[in-house]
Parts: structure tokens; C-alpha cells; sequence
């Protein structure tokens, strides 16, 4: 599957970037694609452009604060969670998103 | 037939010292009897005695019946019951917190979420000690009056009533002169106790048993001690130290000075927190110091001359405790926390934990320190400050130039003429002048001349009691009167100064003609070592200290007659805002941030500096390093604290760019209040440092870190200890902050706790291996072993450091890099394992800003 993700925080100096790396770990792992957005610290990074949001059978959104541009989203199929659950148990994201594709 | 009326007890805190006197009082106005059986004990109390009242442990909502008989029974009653319904609830008083003294200090959060339980005071000699609480005794009732057996019944009855009349009388007319509502709230307690009915009965009736004035009296207080100790509230419970007071005090009005004996020798404890009403410094110095750990003295300004000798001797001290309902009954285990100004009572393990890491943070940062005093201060900006040490014996001169002093700035010499018959002759005040200028090792000592008042006891100079010390005959005001013994000092300073680098500095100044005085005297004594063929220094510097407002003002004209100034900013800032600094009420208004106060010292050193005239400034501020930033920005480039101050004044001095507090200064003088000044200097930021992100020095193996508070203090105390924070609470702060959102375990075994703050002197990547795996938090699903602290400097153009960080945060994530990090068995190891990972040099060689 194809997926697009963004994570933050509430300082952006760490779980944000853990939980991208974690995505990005995962999704290899289990044979999807990914390309994650971090909304930290430095502002935003590695942005979605729209193609990569039109492509993507489904969004992460990991994230403890309110996330820039989540109106880029509209109309596609999302999972929400805390940032915690991407460092965490980030299989766990995919199988869910598995099951409501 | 009496008149009865029920009620219930409408005090929260029951019938204390308080409401009870108050009742007692209006009681007391009938010739009915009126009585108060508390329907829980069903124990009976005369209304009339304030004794009987709190005595009688009446607790909120207790069913009570007001019993009252006698002629005026009616009036009684509408007026007692109107009291009790519309008045008696007003009397109570919040306990916790009695709201006068503003939170100025902080707890770090390391402390606080300890939950000590603590009584606020207000700081004095910083360090931290534990031991037992113990009231200090200064006196004992003299044995020979106890065991000397009673005169005629009839004789004793007429000393007792004569005995009761003079005290009253003397209360009464002290509470007129009652130089606050507290001073007058305590005499009126103590009134109403020497005029308690119950109380003059017990003691009248053991005299009409055939017992001695003396022993009736001591009875009735232990009685009465036991009475009130037994009774629930705590408040009550306080109110034995007023019985005690009285009782002591009547024994006094009866027997005279003979009453007491004075108490040496009493039993303390190996580790005693002592806690005294007032402590005079004469009174101090017979403690045994090896077993008083720490002080607690309740009326006290910062300056008292107590102070200083705790200072000195390195014992703690706090004062003003807060009023509370936590009793300090003697023997109670307790910590004295001088450098919060906190008693912490009953320390849980986790608090007595809290103490041993601090303790060892205070070792390690002082022999930092103490290894950096040696250099010469500057700021980053490169202006030298000098950094000296105020002293009063050879023996704390030593100790200053040991601890990095830049010389002796102001050397006291009332030391030698307080508490003796005569004052010392020249030959003395040579050797010990002496021996502490050969102990400044070639540095500069400014010696004071003498400096009373109508506050320091001096028996044989006569000096007038005053009403108004501080506004009176002192300091060089009363030179000509005792010409005799300013010219005994002038030689001895002047002998002196063949032997070493010695300046003059005379005290309390506020004309030129004051100044003239003391010179001519010298420029006499010269003349007469001269002839005497006795060597001293002819080039020998004579200062002014600037502590009137009138000299700060005339510096110009002082500078004709002064080579340098020194500004004694205690009395200065006191004058100044015409607010005594012993005066409770107005302390509020002591404050160096007032922008009159920062005005008035920057125009101070500007005419100093016009006049080509060395400056320093000895008060307390030149110790406290909050006041660092605005010193400096005032244009002082010299101070003089008191020796343990020394390494930390000259630790800090590099923290700070003196052209930014110039400019903070600029502003804070035309601020609106000192609230908005102490705002500037807090924000003021402080020069971020040149350094590696990781280094070995911050990464700390093997750590006996219990919990995640103690993990946090000491990841930050390493901080303070490397130079790379200033303000370890902000530090703490920032990351408990953080840490309250979400918790930063992040599985692994790994947590990265991080803050950013403007405290922070150099970004820092610092790692904690812990001996034992903690359970970070609650929620946590693995013990933690493995600590990453991330402290990231709060300013716009650090972003280069972020990108580290976010390296790392991801580094965490691979699995590589942990298996590496289990590895690692050394500091430098785990660097090297870091840097492997990730990029740091370009970072680094930008860092600094």
C-alpha cells in the first residue's frame, strides 16, 4: 500500500522525529510505501506535495498538537493517533489501515 | 434561675488564643458568672479566662451551652450572644498561610514533587543541614528561688499582687509603643494571660498553701504547659510559648534581675536545629557550634550582626518563619534548607535522598568553582570585574583570598569594640590588623574605620539610646566626640599599612566636612608616626562610603576629599525608600530592583567615574547573583560580597555581556516598578558558550538514580556543575514541563527527557546510564535505563541544533545504534558512539552565536 504521514509534537524536538523514523522502519518492514511529513521544532519538513496526497490509499496522522494544512487531508481515508502509538506500536497503525482500505 | 443559650462552635480552627481572649474580654465586662460547657467533652470552663477557654479543646461544630447567672444576667447574655452569632466566626484566621510574605523564591520541581512539608522563612546564610529542632534557652529561672522557702503567706500574697500590678502596667505600656499590629497582637495575648482569672487563682491558691511567689508560679506554668500542650488544635498548642513568656516575665516583676541565672551549657542534641526568638551575636558565640547545625532566629533583619557571625562560622540560617500549624516541638527531625529559605519537617526518604544529591552537587560546584576563582573575572565581553570580599578577622581573610577574593573590600572593625568594658588599645587593634593584612597575601585590604551607633553595644562610649538609630548619631557623625579612640584606630590602621596594601574607608558620610575631619586627623597622626620614626604607607587611599542618599548626590565635591567610594547599598536602598529594613511592613518595598534604586546607583558611578574615582559597592546585593546583571549594567566593575559568595559572583560574572546589561539597564531605570526591573534582569539573556554538544563531562555512567525526579536533578545539577546552564529551576522547569504533557520513555529502555530554556549556556546532549532500571512513570511499559537529556538553548537561530536532535530522536529508533550504545562501557565510548551516528561537526563549528 501506498502511504503518506505526518507527526508532531507538542516541543517538536524528539517524538516527532522518532515517530517518523519508526514509520518510515515499519512500512519497509512490512512492504508498504511511505513518505512522512514532521511538523516539529525546524517547522515543517519532507512537505506532502498534493500528488503524493492523491496517491496515498490512506493518511497517518500521529500527533499530539494540531497539525498544519489538515484540510490537505479532506476526503481521504485517515488514522488518527497519538504520537506515542507510532514510536510504539506502529505495526499496528498499518494492520489497522489495512483493515479499513 | 441562670440564663443558658446553645450553640455550635463556629470556628474552623476551634476556640484559639484569638477568639478565646476576645470572648474572655467581653465576658469580663458582667459580674455574672458566665461558663461554656462543651456538650462533646462535657468539660465546663470559666468564659472570663482565656486559659480556661483554650484549654478546654472547643473544635468546630462542638455543641456548646453559654450558662451565665448573677445580676446582670440579661445584659450579658443579649451581648454575649450577640457576639458569638455575629462576631466570634470573624476571629478565626486562616492558618497556612498568613499571605504577608510574597513567594519570591522557588522550590525546583525535584523538591516539590517530594511534598516536603515546610515552613517558609526568609534567607540568610545559604548551605543545607539536617538535625533535631531545639528551642533554644537562654535562661533558666534561678535554682536558689525555688529552693528557698516561703515568707509568711500574707508577705508573699503582697509580693504576688504587687508583682501582677507592675507587669500589667508594664505590658500595657508596651503594647502603647507596639511598633506593629503583631508586636500589639502578642502583648495583647500576653495581657489577657497575666489577667486571666483562672490563672491568678491557681497560682494566688498554692501561695495561700504556704508555697514561695517563685514556686506557685512555676507550678501554675506547668500546669497550664500541660493543660494546653494536651489540647487538639495546634494553634493552642503555641500559645505555651506566650504562658511561658508571661510567667517568666512575672517572675521577673517579682523578683527582679535575681529571677534568672543565665543558661549555658544546655542539652543539645549532636545535630540541632536551633530556632530562637532573637539572638544576640554575644549570645551566639557562647553556642556550642559543634552541635548547632543550623539557626533559625525569628527577629531578624538580613543584616543583624548575628547574621554575619553565622555567616562566618558557615552555620545556615533562616528567619522569619512563617506562622503554620506545623508545631516544632523540641526533637522533631528536620532539614534546614538555607539556600530556599525552608524548614523541612519530618523528611520522607525520597526528600532525605533529594538532600544527599543536592549536598553533592553543592561539593562538586564549589570545587569547580573554587578552581575558576583563582582567574580573574570578566565578562563575555571582556570587561575585568574585580571581585572582593567583605571580612571582620584575619581568620575570614584567609579564608576569602583562599576562595579567589580579588583583595578585601571592606574590612569591619567593630568586632574589636563590641561586647567589652573598655575599647582595645592601638597595640591590639595593630596585631590583629596585621595579621589580616599579611593573611590578604599582598592583595588589597580596605579597612573601615569604626562604624556605631545607638544600635551596636558599645557600654563605654556613651553613646545615646535613640529612638531612630538608623536616621542618628553614627558611623563618622560621632568621630569628634571619641577623638581619643578614632585616633588609637588611624594608628593601628596606619602601622598596618607598612606591612601590605591597605586603604581607609570611612562610614556613614553626608558632608564634605566629615570627610575634611578624618583626614586632617590623619594627615596629624602622620605627622606624629613621622616623628616617631614608625613606617606606614604616606600614599595610604582614604574612601567615602556613598550609604546617604546626600553623598550619592555630592560625589563631585566628596571626590575633592575622597580617593575612591565605596557604596554601602544596605542602608543606601533603606534610605533611599525611607523604608526601615527591619520593618516587616514596609520590607516589601526593600528592593534593589526599584527603579529609583538602579537610577540613583547608575548616577552614582557615573559622577564616580567623571571624577576619575575608583568605585566598588559592599552590600549584600554585590553577593546575590540575581543582582549580577544590574550591577554590571549600572557601570560597576567592582564588588565586594562576603567570602562564600566570592567563587559564584566570579563563576557568573562570564554568563553575561556587560554592553547587554548596560542596555537592560538603560531601560530598567525608566521602568514602572521593580517588578517590571526584575522581569529585564530575569530575561536578560544570559551569553551562550562555545562547546561540543556531547563531551565525556556529561555523560554520567552508573548512576543511583531511584525515580525520574532524581534521573532529571542529576542530568541538570552535571549541567550547572559543567558551566552549561545558569538557572538549574528554569532548567527543571522546562523539562518537567515537557514531561507533564506526555512522558518521553520511548520504549527501548530509553527516555529522552528535553526542555528548552533561555537558561541554557550551551546546547548539550547528556547521558545518564542508571545502575538500576527505573519505572519512569506510571504508564510506562519498560524500565528505562538509558537517559538522553536534551537541553536546547531558547532563541531563534538554533535551528543547525535541531537537526542533530532529530538525528538522534531517530538514531533511538534503529536498532544498530541501540546495541551499540549496551556496548559502550565508557563515557568517551558512548561520545565516540554518538558521533559515529550522527553528524555533529557542522554543527559545531557554527555553534556559539
Amino acid at each position: 500500500m501506498k502511504f503518506v504521514a505526518v507527526t508532531g509534537c507538542p516541543t517538536g524536538i524528539a517524538h516527532t522525529y522518532m515517530a517518523a523514523e519508526q514509520l518510515e522502519k515499519t512500512a519497509r518492514e512490512l512492504g508498504h510505501e511511505i513518505q512522512v511529513e514532521t511538523q516539529g521544532a525546524m517547522g515543517i519538513e519532507n512537505e506532502l506535495s498534493a500528488a503524493a496526497i492523491a496517491g496515498a490509499d490512506a493518511v497517518i496522522l500521529a500527533a499530539d498538537i494540531a497539525i498544519e494544512g489538515a484540510d490537505r487531508f479532506d476526503g481521504k481515508t485517515k488514522i488518527e493517533v497519538p504520537v506515542q502509538t507510532a514510536i510504539k506500536e506502529a505495526g499496528s497503525i498499518f494492520a489497522r489501515a489495512g483493515a479499513v482500505k | 434561675m441562670s440564663l443558658e443559650y446553645q450553640f455550635f462552635c463556629p470556628l474552623k480552627h476551634g476556640v484559639h488564643a484569638r477568639p478565646a481572649t476576645e470572648l474572655s474580654r467581653r465576658a469580663s465586662a458582667f459580674r455574672s458568672d458566665v461558663r461554656i460547657v462543651n456538650g462533646r467533652t462535657g468539660q465546663s470552663s470559666n468564659a472570663k479566662s482565656l486559659l480556661s477557654l483554650v484549654g478546654a479543646d472547643f473544635r468546630h461544630d462542638d455543641p456548646c451551652v453559654l450558662d451565665i447567672s448573677g445580676d446582670d444576667q440579661a445584659d450579658a447574655l443579649r451581648e454575649l450572644r450577640t457576639f458569638i452569632e455575629q462576631e466570634f466566626a470573624g476571629l478565626d484566621i486562616a492558618v497556612e498561610d498568613d499571605g504577608r510574605r510574597v513567594v519570591d523564591h522557588r522550590l525546583p520541581p525535584s523538591l516539590r514533587m517530594c511534598n516536603p512539608t515546610y515552613l517558609r522563612g526568609r534567607p540568610v546564610v545559604s548551605g543545607i543541614v539536617e538535625g533535631a529542632v531545639v528551642h533554644l534557652a537562654t535562661q533558666r529561672v534561678n535554682p536558689e528561688l525555688i529552693e528557698a522557702s516561703a515568707t509568711p503567706v500574707d508577705v508573699e500574697m503582697d509580693r504576688l499582687a504587687g508583682g501582677f500590678t507592675a507587669l500589667v502596667s508594664e505590658l500595657t505600656a508596651r503594647k502603647a509603643r507596639a511598633s506593629s499590629l503583631e508586636a500589639g497582637a502578642i502583648l495583647d495575648a500576653h495581657i489577657a494571660i497575666a489577667n486571666d482569672p483562672e490563672f491568678r487563682d491557681q497560682i494566688e491558691s498554692s501561695v495561700r498553701e504556704g508555697q514561695s511567689v517563685a514556686v506557685a508560679i512555676q507550678s501554675a506554668k506547668a500546669y497550664y504547659e500541660s493543660l494546653l500542650s494536651n489540647a487538639g488544635s495546634r494553634l493552642i498548642e503555641e500559645r505555651q510559648l506566650d504562658l511561658r513568656d508571661v510567667c517568666d516575665q512575672l517572675l521577673r516583676s517579682v523578683y527582679g534581675k535575681a529571677a534568672f541565672v543565665s543558661q549555658n551549657g544546655q542539652h543539645l542534641p549532636e545535630s540541632a536545629i536551633a530556632i530562637a526568638e532573637e539572638l544576640t551575636p554575644q549570645q551566639f558565640l557562647e553556642l556550642d557550634k559543634s552541635r548547632i547545625r543550623g539557626l533559625i532566629v525569628n527577629k531578624i533583619g538580613m543584616t543583624s550582626h548575628t547574621a554575619v557571625l553565622a555567616r562566618a562560622a558557615g552555620v545556615p540560617m533562616i528567619c522569619d518563619l512563617q506562622k503554620s500549624s506545623i508545631v516544632l516541638t523540641d526533637g522533631r527531625f528536620a532539614v534546614l534548607d538555607g539556600d530556599h529559605a525552608i524548614l523541612v519537617v519530618d523528611p520522607s526518604g525520597s526528600i532525605q535522598r533529594y538532600y544527599q544529591r543536592e549536598q553533592t552537587k553543592r561539593t562538586r560546584l564549589r570545587q569547580q568553582q573554587r578552581a575558576r576563582a583563582q582567574l580573574q573575572a570578566a565578562t563575555a565581553d571582556g570587561e575585568t570585574v574585580r571581585v572582593f570580599a567583605n571580612a571582620m578577622s584575619p581568620l575570614e581573610v584567609k579564608k576569602a583570598i583562599d576562595a579567589g577574593a580579588d583583595g578585601i573590600g571592606l574590612y569591619r572593625t567593630e568586632w574589636m569594640f563590641l561586647d567589652r568594658p573598655a575599647p582595645p588599645t592601638e597595640g591590639e587593634q595593630f596585631e590583629t590588623l596585621a595579621e589580616a593584612v599579611r593573611a590578604a597575601q599582598g592583595k588589597p585590604v580596605v579597612i573601615r574605620l569604626l562604624d556605631v551607633g545607638g544600635d551596636k553595644p558599645v557600654p563605654y562610649l556613651n553613646l545615646p539610646v535613640e529612638e531612630n538609630p538608623f536616621l542618628g548619631y553614627r558611623g563618622a557623625r560621632i568621630y569628634p566626640e571619641i577623638e581619643r579612640v578614632v585616633r588609637g584606630q588611624v594608628r593601628a590602621i596606619l602601622r598596618a599599612s607598612a606591612l601590605g596594601r591597605v586603604r581607609m574607608l570611612v562610614p556613614m558620610i553626608a558632608t564634605v566636612a566629615e570627610m575634611q575631619w578624618v583626614r586632617s586627623l590623619v594627615a596629624d597622626v602622620m605627622d606624629e608616626l613621622n616623628q616617631e620614626g614608625v613606617d606606614f604607607d604616606r600614599e595610604l587611599e582614604i574612601g567615602a562610603m556613598v550609604e546617604t542618599p546626600a553623598a550619592g548626590l555630592v560625589i563631585a565635591q566628596l571626590a575633592r576629599v575622597a580617593d575612591f567610594f565605596s557604596i554601602g547599598s544596605n542602608d543606601l536602598i533603606q534610605y533611599l525608600l525611607a523604608a526601615d529594613r527591619g520593618n516587616e511592613r514596609v520590607r516589601g518595598l526593600q528592593t534593589p530592583y526599584h527603579p529609583a534604586v538602579v537610577a540613583f546607583l547608575k548616577a552614582i558611578v557615573d559622577q564616580a567615574v567623571r571624577a576619575q574615582r575608583d568605585i566598588s559597592i559592599c552590600g549584600e546585593i554585590a553577593g546575590q547573583s540575581e543582582y549580577l546583571p544590574l550591577l554590571l549594567g549600572i557601570g560597576l566593575r567592582s564588588l565586594s560580597s562576603e567570602p562564600t559568595a566570592v567563587s559564584v559572583v566570579k563563576a557568573r560574572v562570564g554568563d553575561y555581556d556587560a554592553s547587554d546589561c548596560e542596555t537592560m539597564v538603560q531601560t530598567a531605570m525608566t521602568a514602572v516598578d521593580a517588578g517590571s526591573v526584575r522581569t529585564l534582569c530575569a530575561k536578560l539573556q544570559v551569553r551562550p558558550k562555545s562547546r561540543p554538544l556531547i563531551e565525556p563531562n556529561v555523560v554520567l555512567f552508573d548512576s543511583t538514580a531511584g525515580t525520574r525526579e532524581e534521573a532529571i536533578k542529576d542530568l541538570v545539577d552535571n549541567l550547572l556543575i559543567q558551566g552549561r546552564i545558569h538557572d538549574p529551576i528554569d532548567i527543571e522547569e522546562a523539562v518537567w514541563t515537557r514531561e507533564k504533557q506526555s512522558s518521553t520513555s520511548v520504549g527501548y529502555g530509553i527516555a529522552i527527557p528535553h526542555g528548552r530554556s533561555r537558561q541554557v549556556l550551551a546546547n548539550t546532549i547528556s547521558f545518564l546510564r542508571l545502575k538500576e532500571p527505573i519505572n519512569w512513570d506510571d504508564g510506562a511499559e519498560d524500565a528505562v535505563r538509558f537517559v538522553f537529556l536534551l537541553t536546547i538553548r531558547d532563541s531563534e537561530a538554533d535551528q543547525s541544533h535541531m537537526t542533530i536532535l532529530s538525528q538522534l530522536a531517530r538514531r533511538i529508533m534503529q536498532d544498530e545504534f541501540r546495541k551499540g550504545l549496551e556496548y559502550c562501557e565508557t563515557p568517551t565510548a558512548v561520545v565516540e558512539h554518538i558521533r559515529n551516528h550522527i553528524n555533529l561537526n557542522d554543527v559545531e563549528t557554527t555553534a556559539g552565536g
